[in-house]
């Protein structure tokens, strides 16, 4: 779908998924958004390295009783054009609700 | 250039109804195509936004012990403040911080912070100035008049205050989850086939 208003980034289903978790929160931790989005890491790292590259999502490194973990946030950035996206996506819901139709028998 | 021809009575099937193509171009009827088409994703793309919404808010609902510990700390913090022993409370401060990194690491999401709009910071005002007054009663009571009970009962009842809080905020975590679930998006209604 290349709409205008439309975020390419942000389009992708497993991308779309990522900034809507992040989105209702301050962070969270990668293993919850695998396990959420139900990929494997390296599908997940795949994403997030694309949103990280457009400055929509930041990385947190922590340890934790000598393990690493990785943490995610939804940048200023991020949120607004996951924001504009959600926009264009209820435009383009409310453009076809606005067209003519005859109720089907 | 464009073909003009137009419909007379033709019906073009769409999702639950029929796109009213009397006196329209067969380019008004594609683009009019398009646009349905191009609305049934958004409308599925919106249904995974809000169903991945309600995963991350779950996800960061603060749990019974996480806010029994919270409202238990703030009371310890009020007795300790009214019995005048100032220096338990960078103990009390210290439990705070470790309960909060302890629910960030045992549930891996943390809710966005700070209090939600106008009405969160007059909340967060009221309390901290019922704080204040519990602590300068209970002071009152303790050194004035000998009532030893009285910081103990002020920082139970600021305890019960913060709990109450608590319970509420969740509540209306829920109702936002339980919305979101049941949205126009959320729950495939608009997806029948």
């Amino acid at each position: 779908m290349s709409t205008p208003g439309l975020n390419p980034i942000i389009h992708a289903p497993n991308r779309l998924q990522i900034c809507a978790l992040l989105a209702p929160l301050e962070t969270a931790e990668f293993q919850v958004l695998r396990d959420a989005l139900q990929v494997s890491d390296s599908v997940l790292s795949k994403q997030i390295k694309k949103l990280e590259e457009a400055g929509y999502v930041k990385l947190r490194k922590q340890k934790m009783n000598g393990r690493q973990h990785t943490w995610a946030l939804l940048t200023g950035k991020g949120r607004k054009a996951f924001n504009a996206h959600v926009a264009a996506l209820e435009h383009l819901v409310a453009l076809a609700s606005g067209i003519p139709t005859t109720p089907s028998s | 250039m464009a073909k003009k021809t137009h419909l007379k009575r033709a019906n073009m099937d769409s999702n639950h109804s029929r796109i009213n193509t009397e006196g329209a171009s067969i380019e008004e009827v594609k683009q009019a195509l398009r646009v349905v088409q191009q609305a049934k994703e958004a409308k599925q793309a919106l249904k995974v936004v809000q169903q991945a919404k309600s995963a991350g808010l779950n996800q960061a609902m603060p749990t019974h012990w996480f806010r029994a510990a919270i409202a238990l700390t703030t009371g310890s913090m009020v007795t300790v403040s009214a019995w005048g022993k100032t220096e338990l409370i960078a103990v009390s401060l210290a439990v705070l911080a470790g309960v909060l990194a302890a629910q960030k690491r045992k549930q891996g999401a943390v809710l966005r912070a700070g209090p939600n709009g106008a009405k969160g910071i007059i909340a967060l005002i009221g309390l901290a100035v019922f704080a204040m007054a519990l602590i300068a009663g209970a002071k009152v009571l303790n050194q004035a008049h000998g009532y030893g009970w009285a910081p103990v009962a002020g920082g139970a009842l600021m305890a019960n205050v913060v709990y109450l809080i608590s319970l509420s905020e969740r509540r209306e975590y829920a109702a936002k989850i339980k919305a979101a679930a049941e949205s126009e998006f959320g729950d495939g209604s608009g997806e029948r086939e």
